[in-house]
């Protein structure tokens, strides 16, 4: 210490002595939008020589010649580097910077900045996320992360399903999110306005510290803190017009009287009902509809060099392309932070959010779309004739003809979910001695979840329902996560740098479950649960207990090394197998830093980086690992009906599943980091996947599974991101930033298991598991084309021409359960996302673009669109069906006999590739002279934008959506990943037009 | 000295932290289940018990929608009428699958009905505080359960694993003979014949000495001992023929004098949800009534008609018809006499469609929640049994001809007399007049294996071959 010190004050000397002309430069830095920025390093190149900017942005440096230049830097903008010249005051802008490598980057417990990470970290900045309006923060993660993949649902206030690296995992693939230092899930309850930034880590060295639940990677989403300087008040409002993506080819009224005569032979409705023959609904048109949405979201932040706050409130109202589903939501935040001294540091964050959803519908293993399309056009929408007032099919007269009204289904059946979320933080940290410091945080998690279910008795003809359903479920869900961390970091001879965290935490959750239910046959006039209903309560507890440690350190900001180690017990195992042990190690080389790099012209940044890691999950379940006695099994019929009796199977072996992960990754900037480019290799052995095992069916148990340890998988991939930033300072700057990923997934084992089924559709299993092949591929007979007259069908005894011809896969002449095969992959070869902006002038714009290529759909609204199975409504399709006189057709002929040709086949696997324009915008922002005029100059900001979302969509695939988000359907599936790729006639994405606007003052 | 008090205090707080993360903590039992060491402890809890050993009778699997899909078609009673489902018309066509969701369903579901007897009858040792003739009664259910379920699956499969306990074993049980199995089944139904009840000291709805003598009768006759099944079925007494057969398919007729065991049903327990019946929860109703002549999914096979006589009344009671020339009779009408079926209104094509166990006569339209009880055994099916166990073991012909024109004298039969002689022409009579009285009663796929020689077994479903390795 006092040798540097020595050295400085030479240094010093010296300077003074030889330098002749002198004189004082000062001057003030301010951000883009004009705000002055405090504490920005002014350093004279090479000298030691610095300055910090005060409080006001102001700062000074005496002894200054006009040869010097001087280097402006701030974490998180672009550093700016001036020669004094003949200058005495130099007023500085920094521009936040895109690209920049000392762009702070979030990870678990802490902060690091761009250039210091050695693992795999996507980030999504604040402008990125309401540059395009989202209604759920994972869904700013679409296209903007490379191997991050994200399938929206159309469904308004319906999570999307986020993988991270790909799916490698049977259960629960949902990464981890941690929101402010606290692990949190319901991502709709977070309002996108209120994020600083979004980190997605994604291999283990990262990741890890998070070990214990870090298999699918970890979501750190950091929310806005207030800056010091003026107070600052920001408006943003939008609105948007939503329509449904496209429309299907439905046979209409005439269409369908003409085909059934020559099909089913017409139904006794047209002799007995002639007003039927006149009628034509359209029922696309009665289930869809034009929905507006708008958002309002106002905040207001500022602070001292002592406390800093920012708070905000936020309204969004979504009305959804589906009649009677939307989502609205009203959040309010509050965070804020103060220093007491210099040592001591307080905090907190606060967030609530009230939400409400309206739900779409199913029945009876049907969704809404595919009782739609089902729905005759002869049937009115309304018949007031009817209980409840809905028109119908008749058993007799329709030919047992059972689409359900799907107007009914929404308008007349109340299916909502209100969510009040409380999630937020208190912090204290004090620094004991230089370079060591303490931190306390306690983060909570509260939300209530109420589900309202009302369907009333109705009679529509065939359908009807005698007494009302009522259903009300109340989720109480608390989490408390205690945090201890002590960090040391300090600098040992100048390049020696050491960071050490030491973590002790511990986690735990409750969710009280109060469910009530009661078919009352008396009256539609009560929505509530009233007299003999039936009442469960459930309470699920989670608790887990965890140390963690973490070394990072830099040889002089050239060779970086970090590892780290995390014990985690976990409530969720039995004694035997509670703790597991979680290491990573990273290294990284920043080649650009060394002699032979460091005064190219063209690289400008140049990292080599590698890790090895091993995360860790506890699957999503709790109390698996034994097996108690349920109620439930009842006999109606004697007069106590009560049944109980044993459930599942106990595995006290159960323990944690293992992620051995490697990460390979290059980043490089050229020509000043104005062209960037990054690209990453990823190696993910999974073992020990818990996996729901099928039970021995003769066992008896009537849990179908055990969890149990049973299988591995392996996931590879690579992931890239191109980014090329023109900016000169001139009226016109742009960027495009292109960036892609693959995830190839594989089952290396399955234990003693041949396979697995999942996802039952019309009797059979779509998906399956099986070793050597990817998750839940799609399994069936593959079809070659149509008989035609005079062909063998010996091979397919009920097959005559105008059927489906199947591949003999065994050549054993029958076509049987034995030829099935893969016929399809729900994964696709890669994933990419298109950013292209540009500014002139005060306007901005920027176009978006996302895809998925290569995967496979298991299309079940064809089955209903083109499948003639029974009296339904069909797809125009059908009448090009193969006919004696129509042989060239695709569509198979008609028959009643038999359903082999909607056997489980290819006939309805589609290609899912597409690229969407997610999102077009213009943007004009009115002049810092034009400000200036306005109000006094309170105003700071102003900025009119339309944009257009999903404007349009490339993609041979025939159904409304090829991006298909969670169905409502989903019998006999193992998990929630189980159903991917499979359309059940999922609630489709709308195209929309929006109009916003943004102030700040 | 002040900064060292602050790092100690900090490490106080720190080790504080850790000390409070106690590994108990992580110590967490499901509070929401029973613990079975804890069970059995009361008359209600093991009456509870002995119910869900019951429940699995009601469900998708059993007689709420495929034991009845997978004995009539397979059996031939019926043709596809509308376009059935792929694993129904597997079925019709013999060639069901290892994937077919019928298969799976009817395996599974009988075989959890088996283990919950199972787990009842494991835990004899633990029972307290039950008298001991309440024991033996309850024990008598689920033996009777048991044996039932396996007569079910052994009829439909053969060789299986044959499991007696809830223990479970890694990788599954190999299979068992059928011998075996139906050793087992006699084994529990001696039992249940002992320890049972009679009808009238019984709950209506549970097991019976008169149903489990009526039910050993049955397997033994099915497994080839006539001689057995002749002496155990002269025990079931205490039951008539109901003078007006179609009351055996009516809720109105539920537990009449004719009937021996029943699967109870309750519409109005009904939620539209009858595809996800799976013996738990309170909403048990049976899916036949719309999937027979609600959708018109199947209609009586031509076969089964043409076996009717001219004017047997039964043609009427089973079927609706819009041709009377078919035979003799008709019923044209429903819901209450006001609606006529016509041509066109009938299903899919104009041929006859089931009315056995629809609600049709009663309403304009069929509903999926259909709560007809299932009559698993009845008098008529005894009589029935009993001609034939007298001829099968070499009695005598006139007794079993007795039995047989009993059935047709019923009131509202009254057919004539048959009086035939021979062994052949007896067992023939025998079998013609099974096919018409017990038409889609879940008897024809039975009788075929033994009248006809039809050795037909579904596969063993996957839901078995994906876990089990010992096969």
């Amino acid at each position: 210490m006092k040798l540097k010190l020595t050295i400085f004050f030479l240094a010093m000397v010296w300077t003074q002595s030889i330098v002749a002309q002198t004189k004082t430069v000062s001057g003030t830095v301010s951000d883009a939008s004009g705000q002055p920025i405090p504490g920005v390093t002014i350093l004279v190149s090479g000298t030691s020589t610095g300055a910090t900017s005060d409080f006001d942005g102001n700062y000074s440096l005496q002894n200054i010649n006009a040869s010097n230049q001087l280097v402006f830097s701030y974490i998180g903008m672009e550093t700016k580097t001036i020669i004094v010249g003949d200058q005495t005051t130099i007023n500085v802008t920094l521009n936040e910077s895109l690209q920049a490598l000392n762009e702070v980057v979030v990870v678990g417990y802490g902060k690091t900045t761009r250039r210091l990470v050695t693992g795999a970290i996507s980030s999504v900045k604040s402008e990125d996320i309401t540059k395009t309006p989202v209604v759920s923060v994972d869904q700013a993660l679409q296209g903007n992360a490379p191997g991050v993949t994200v399938t929206n649902s159309g469904s308004p206030g319906t999570n999307p399903q986020v993988q991270i690296r790909g799916l490698g995992t049977f259960g629960n693939s949902q990464p981890l999110y941690v929101i402010d230092g606290v692990v949190s899930g319901g991502l709709n309850e977070i309002n996108p306005n209120d994020i600083e930034s979004i980190d997605v880590l994604k291999d283990a060295s990262t990741a890890s510290i998070y070990g214990s639940r870090a298999s699918n990677g970890v979501v750190m989403i950091t929310t806005k803190k207030g800056k010091a300087g003026k107070t600052k008040i920001t408006l943003d409002s939008y609105v948007s017009v939503q329509s449904k993506p496209q429309t299907l080819d439905l046979l209409d009224s005439s269409q369908f009287q003409s085909f059934v005569n020559e099909t089913y032979g017409l139904p006794n409705r047209y002799t007995t009902d002639a007003a039927s023959t006149q009628l034509n609904t359209d029922w696309q048109d009665a289930v869809f509809q034009t929905a507006i949405m708008h958002s309002t979201n106002l905040g207001v932040s500022g602070g001292s060099d002592t406390a800093v706050f920012n708070i905000s409130a936020g309204y969004l109202d979504q009305e959804g392309l589906i009649i009677e589903t939307g989502f609205e939501r009203a959040t309010l935040r509050a965070n804020s932070e103060f220093k007491l001294g210099d040592k001591f540091k307080i905090g907190q964050t606060l967030s609530i959010a009230d939400s409400h959803k309206d739900n779409e519908e199913q029945s009876g293993d049907r969704s809404l779309v595919e009782h739609m399309i089902k729905s005759l056009p002869y049937t009115p929408i309304y018949n007031p004739a009817n209980l409840g007032g809905y028109g119908g099919t008749d058993t007799t007269l329709d030919n047992g003809s059972d689409a359900e009204n799907p107007v009914r289904l929404q308008e007349l059946q109340t299916n909502e979910t209100d969510v009040l979320k409380i999630l937020g933080s208190v912090y204290a940290s004090y620094e004991i001695i230089d370079d060591l410091t303490y931190k306390f945080q306690y983060g909570f998690d509260r939300a209530t979840v109420e589900n309202k279910i009302f369907r009333p008795a109705f009679s529509e003809g065939i359908n009807n329902r005698t007494a009302a359903d009522i259903r009300q479920g109340t989720s109480i869900f608390s989490s408390n996560t205690f945090t201890n961390s002590l960090n040391y970091s300090k600098t040992f001879n100048d390049v020696h740098n050491l960071d050490l965290l030491a973590v002790v935490e511990k986690f735990e959750t409750t969710a009280r479950n109060n469910n009530s239910q009661i078919t009352n046959p008396l009256t539609n006039a009560i929505e509530l649960v009233q007299g003999d209903g039936q009442i469960t309560n459930q309470l699920f507890e989670y608790s887990l207990i965890s140390y963690v440690g973490r070394l990072n350190y830099n040889y002089d900001g050239k060779y970086l090394f970090s590892a780290s180690i995390r014990r985690d017990g976990s409530s969720r195992f039995g004694a035997n197998n509670r703790w597991g042990t979680f290491p990573s190690v990273s290294l990284g080389w920043i080649l650009s830093e060394e002699d032979f790099l460091k005064d190219s012209e063209s690289i400008s940044n140049l990292k080599l980086r590698g890790s090895w890691g091993i995360t860790g999950n506890d699957g999503s379940n709790d109390y698996v690992f034994e097996s108690g006695l349920i109620q439930g099994y009842n006999y109606v019929g004697f007069a106590n009906p009560t049944g109980i009796s044993n459930f599942g199977s106990a595995n006290p072996d159960l323990k944690w599943e293992e992620a051995t992960q490697i990460n390979i990754g290059l980043d490089l900037g050229l020509f000043n980091n104005a062209l960037t480019m990054s690209f990453e290799y990823f190696d993910i052995d999974n073992e020990d996947l818990i996996v729901p095992i099928p039970n021995v069916a003769s066992d008896g148990l009537a849990a179908g599974f055990t969890q149990r340890n049973a299988a591995s998988t392996k996931t590879n991939g690579i992931e890239m991101s191109i980014g090329y930033n023109h900016n000169t300072g001139g009226d016109f700057s742009w960027s495009a930033n292109l960036n892609f990923g693959t995830s190839k997934n594989e089952v290396t084992d399955l234990g003693d298991l041949g396979f697995i089924e999942s996802s039952i559709f019309e009797g059979e299993n779509l998906s399956r598991i099986t070793e050597g092949e990817s998750l839940f591929y799609f399994y069936g007979l593959q079809t070659d084309g149509l008989f035609q007259q005079g062909d063998d069908t010996s091979a397919q005894p009920n097959a005559a021409a105008g059927d489906i011809r199947f591949v003999d896969q065994n050549v054993d002449g029958a076509i049987d359960g034995d030829d099935n095969v893969k016929i399809g992959d729900p994964f696709p070869d890669f994933t990419f996302g298109l950013n292209l902006s540009a500014n002139y002038k005060q306007f901005d714009f920027s176009l978006f673009f996302s895809g998925v290529s290569g995967n496979d759909i298991y299309n079940t609204t064809l089955y209903d669109l083109e499948g003639m199975t029974r009296l339904f409504n069909s797809g125009t399709a059908v009448l090009n069906r193969w006919t004696p006189s129509n042989t060239n057709a695709s569509v198979p002929r008609f028959t009643l006999d038999h359903s082999d040709n909607v056997n489980r086949s290819d006939r309805f696997i589609e290609d899912g590739s597409y690229t969407k324009l997610r999102n077009l915008t213009i943007g004009y922002s009115l002049k810092d002279s034009s400000l200036n005029g306005i109000a006094n100059g309170a105003l700071s900001k102003f900025r009119v934008y339309i944009s257009g979302q999903n404007l349009f969509t490339i993609t041979d695939y025939s159904g409304y959506d090829p991006e298909i988000g969670g169905s409502t359907v989903t019998p006999n599936q193992l998990s929630g990943a189980a159903g991917i790729g499979i359309d059940r006639g999922n609630y489709p994405q709308p195209r929309s037009i929006l109009a916003g606007i943004q102030l700040a003052f | 000295m002040k900064k060292l008090k602050i790092i100690l205090t900090g490490l106080v707080l720190v080790t504080g932290a850790i000390l409070s993360c106690d590994d108990s903590d992580l110590e967490l039992n499901n509070p929401n289940q029973l613990s079975p060491t804890t069970f059995f402890k009361s008359s209600a809890q093991l009456e509870a018990a002995v119910n869900s050993a019951y429940a699995f009778l009601q469900d998708v699997g059993n007689y709420g929608r495929y034991q009845f899909y997978i004995n009539d078609n397979i059996g031939g009673e019926n043709y596809a009428a509308g376009n059935l489902e792929a694993d129904k018309v597997q079925m019709i066509n013999l060639d069901v699958d290892e994937a077919n969701n019928g298969n799976n369903q009817f395996w599974q579901h009988n075989y959890q009905g088996i283990g919950r007897a199972n787990f009842v009858i494991d835990n004899e040792l633990s029972f307290e505080n039950i008298d001991a003739s309440e024991i033996s009664q309850r024990l008598g259910e689920v033996r009777f359960l048991r044996a039932l379920y396996y007569f079910h699956i052994v009829t439909k499969y053969g060789e299986v694993p044959l499991v007696l306990s809830s223990e479970t074993v890694p990788g599954g049980r190999p299979k068992s003979s059928v011998v075996d199995i139906y050793s087992a089944i006699v084994t529990d139904l001696q039992f249940a014949t002992t320890n049972l009840p009679s009808k009238e000291a019984q709950e209506q709805g549970r097991a019976t000495s008169g149903a489990a003598w009526a039910l050993l009768g049955k397997a033994l006759l099915q497994s080839g001992d006539a001689a057995g099944a002749k002496a155990a079925l002269a025990n079931v007494t205490g039951y008539s023929l109901a003078g007006d057969y179609r009351s055996n398919f009516t809720v109105a007729g539920e537990h009449n004098d004719e009937s021996v065991f029943e699967v109870h049903y309750d519409e109005s327990t009904g939620s539209g949800d009858s595809w996800n019946q799976n013996g738990q929860g309170n909403s048990e109703t049976s899916f036949r009534a719309m999937e027979y002549s609600g959708w018109y999914n199947v209609k009586p096979s031509q076969e089964l008609l043409d076996e009717y006589e001219d004017g047997d009344t039964r043609y009427a009671a089973n079927f609706y018809s819009i041709d009377a020339s078919d035979n003799g009779t008709m019923t044209n009408t429903f819901n209450n006499g006001t609606q006529t079926f016509v041509s066109g209104g009938i299903g899919p094509d104009d041929n006859p469609a089931w009315r056995k166990y629809q609600n049709l006569d009663n309403r304009g339209s069929e509903t999926t929640d259909s709560g007809i009880n299932a009559r698993v055994l009845r008098y008529a099916d005894v009589l029935l049994m009993r001609a034939e166990s007298e001829i099968r073991s070499g009695g005598v012909e006139s007794v079993a001809l007795g039995y047989l024109n009993e059935v047709r004298a019923r009131t509202s039969v009254s057919l004539p007399v048959i009086n035939v002689s021979g062994t052949q022409a007896i067992l023939e009579a025998i079998e013609h007049e099974r096919m018409v009285e017990f038409a889609g009663e879940q008897s024809r796929y039975l009788d075929k294996q033994r009248f006809e020689d039809f050795s037909y077994l579904m596969p063993i479903p996957n839901v078995e071959l994906q876990a089990n390795t010992n096969l």
